[in-house]
């Protein structure tokens, strides 16, 4: 579903970016790990091609995320960190502006739809200004999912959650995930989060990828006994001594 | 085309919903209907005294009696060009800098450019709603003035005096969009929403009060109270010759008075509304051309600033 070539971004001198190459499987969910300031959201603003790679290159179901950027963005959704929407507007109408500008048929019905499977239904006539900071993020979601994308990008969806906003978010990937098989590229540093419903994984630190792999293969090779929270350190740890070493593409 | 629309429609409806913006509206509306009061009770006023001097004369038995004063009916609202100069800039301010703060505050330009839609719809859209919107404001307050003119003062508008307040709102129209445009500009070009607000709020002052404020100040005729060739007994083409005699200074009181936004539009405006003598027997059409100077100082900024505007949304990666 998305393959990533040697994907780099500089901005005057410093590089944020520096030369990714990975891909994601249609259907996994992607845990994409790093400190703050690691590269992970300039890393998702390429990929949502909002911003231009310095060099290299990413496909999204085989299209060039440069290149044929408007077929690209009409297969992604996508969910920036901190978003508030447009406060002074209710779900409904926030909604009803993202689907008319992604083209969406019928519109109003798939609104329905989508409120209805996110338990967002009796809020649709709300401000949003009036939400919580999950419900927020429910909408947020909402509007990512209208026109039915094969792709979610979701960058740290439940960053400033409590913890049952973060459960709640993190059922309702996996919610997503299994009834439309959407691929997800999630941006978090949260170790618990991507050990409960992250497939696969990858450590971006200071802008280069440290490993990627899934789950179970990182768990072989790191033994079982380690917990993630160790073998992320350890990767980190070893970048920090000098060893720039990628463990597994 | 239809993407446009759709944000057009958007920052439309977002901004009738911000109470900031409506209370500034409602102000302006309100401080409408004061100016038009205000305005016919002074008329009424003039109308009464000069009805009382007639009585006045007709019991001294005199025959001879003075016409009635030309009374202009738009002249009422002159205190609405003031207030457009300040509330309705500030207004504009206001819908330039939301325009974009809000979106880059709750990260919607990025959930808008993650869709299949090209940036100059965005920046169109965005022009073309808030554009749209001070248009149906300027509107909404015409609509106003001509109800509370005929029904308040008893005024009868002709055609003529129509058309010259149509003229006179859409001149207003361009000056409250000029400063939407500064304000977007200004906004897209500054990172910190309250740098960008702060710095339109100094140019404002600068070129809405300051630089009118020093041109009336050089000016000659403002020495005296009254008028300073009027009281030296000196008419027009005296007046003129002795201008003349100082050329250089009258260049830069007039330049310093041209770069204000504010000058050109009091100027047209007066002349519309008929605050100004010299102008009551021209159409409205005579007045737009004799103010033409006035009309692209206002024009002409407004569609530079909007192609700027444009190249710094197209070109800037991170909004």
């Amino acid at each position: 579903m998305l393959v990533i070539n040697s994907l780099t971004k500089n901005y005057d001198g410093f590089t944020a970016v520096d030369n990714l190459s990975f891909k994601v499987g249609e259907g996994e969910i992607f845990g994409f790990l790093g400190h703050n300031g690691a590269g992970k959201t300039t890393t998702i603003s390429m990929l949502v091609s909002l911003i231009r790679p310095s060099s290299g290159s990413a496909e999204i179901a085989g299209y060039d995320v440069v290149k044929d950027n408007l077929k690209v963005r009409s297969m992604l959704g996508y969910l920036p960190e901190n978003v508030n929407l447009y406060s002074n507007l209710t779900a409904f109408e926030n909604l009803y502006f993202f689907g008319s500008l992604s083209g969406v048929e019928n519109v109003e019905k798939r609104i329905n739809e989508v409120l209805k499977d996110l338990e967002m239904h009796s809020w649709k006539d709300t401000k949003v200004r009036e939400f919580s900071k999950g419900m927020r993020q429910r909408i947020g979601i909402a509007q990512a999912l209208l026109h039915k994308p094969r792709i979610l990008f979701l960058d740290e969806p439940t960053s400033g959650l409590d913890p049952q906003g973060t459960k709640s978010i993190r059922d309702l990937l996996l919610y997503i995930n299994n009834k439309w098989n959407t691929t997800i590229f999630l941006n978090t540093h949260l170790l618990s989060e991507v050990k409960k419903i992250c497939s696969s994984i990858g450590i971006i630190s200071h802008g280069q990828l440290l490993m990627t792999d899934s789950l179970i293969n990182i768990k072989k090779k790191f033994g079982s006994e380690k917990s993630l929270e160790d073998i992320y350190f350890r990767i980190e740890g070893d970048q920090n001594n000098g060893e720039n070493t990628v463990y597994s593409i | 085309m239809s993407e446009m629309i759709v944000i057009a429609r958007k920052e439309i409806k977002d901004s009738l919903n911000n109470k900031f913006f409506l209370s500034i509206l409602i102000l302006l509306l309100i401080l409408t209907i004061v100016s038009i009061v205000l305005g016919t009770l002074q008329v009424h006023s003039q109308i009464a005294q000069y009805n009382r001097s007639i009585e006045f004369l007709k019991s001294m038995g005199k025959t001879n009696l003075p016409p009635m004063p030309s009374l202009n009916p738009l002249s009422v609202s002159k205190s609405f060009v003031n207030y457009v100069a300040m509330i309705g800039a500030l207004l504009a301010i206001v819908l330039g800098n939301y325009a974009v703060s809000k979106e880059r505050k709750n990260g919607t330009f990025k959930l808008i450019l993650s869709r299949s839609i090209y940036r100059d719809q965005l920046i169109n859209g965005k022009l073309g709603g808030n554009l749209l919107l001070l248009a149906l404001i300027n509107f909404a307050i015409a609509a106003v003035t001509i109800i509370f003119l005929t029904a308040l003062g008893g005024v009868s508008l002709s055609q003529a005096d129509l058309i010259r307040l149509i003229f006179f709102f859409a001149a207003s129209f361009l000056y409250m969009a000029l400063f939407f445009i500064i304000s977007l500009f200004v906004t897209l070009l500054l990172p910190y929403k309250n740098y960008a607000l702060l710095t339109v709020i100094i140019i404002w002052l600068v070129f809405a009060f300051i630089f009118p404020q020093i041109g009336d100040t050089m000016d000659m005729d403002n020495q005296l109270p009254g008028g300073f060739f009027a009281s030296m007994g000196l008419n027009r083409a005296q007046e003129k010759q002795i201008v003349n005699k100082f050329k250089f200074y009258e260049t830069l009181r007039n330049g310093i008075e041209e770069l204000s936004p504010t000058k050109h539009f009091e100027r047209i405006s007066f002349a519309l509304l008929g605050v100004k003598p010299g102008f009551k027997n021209n159409t409205a059409w005579e007045i737009a051309n004799l103010k033409w100077l006035n009309l692209a100082g206002l024009l002409v900024p407004n569609i530079i600033l909007s192609m700027l505007s444009y190249l710094v949304f197209l070109r800037r990666e991170n909004l």
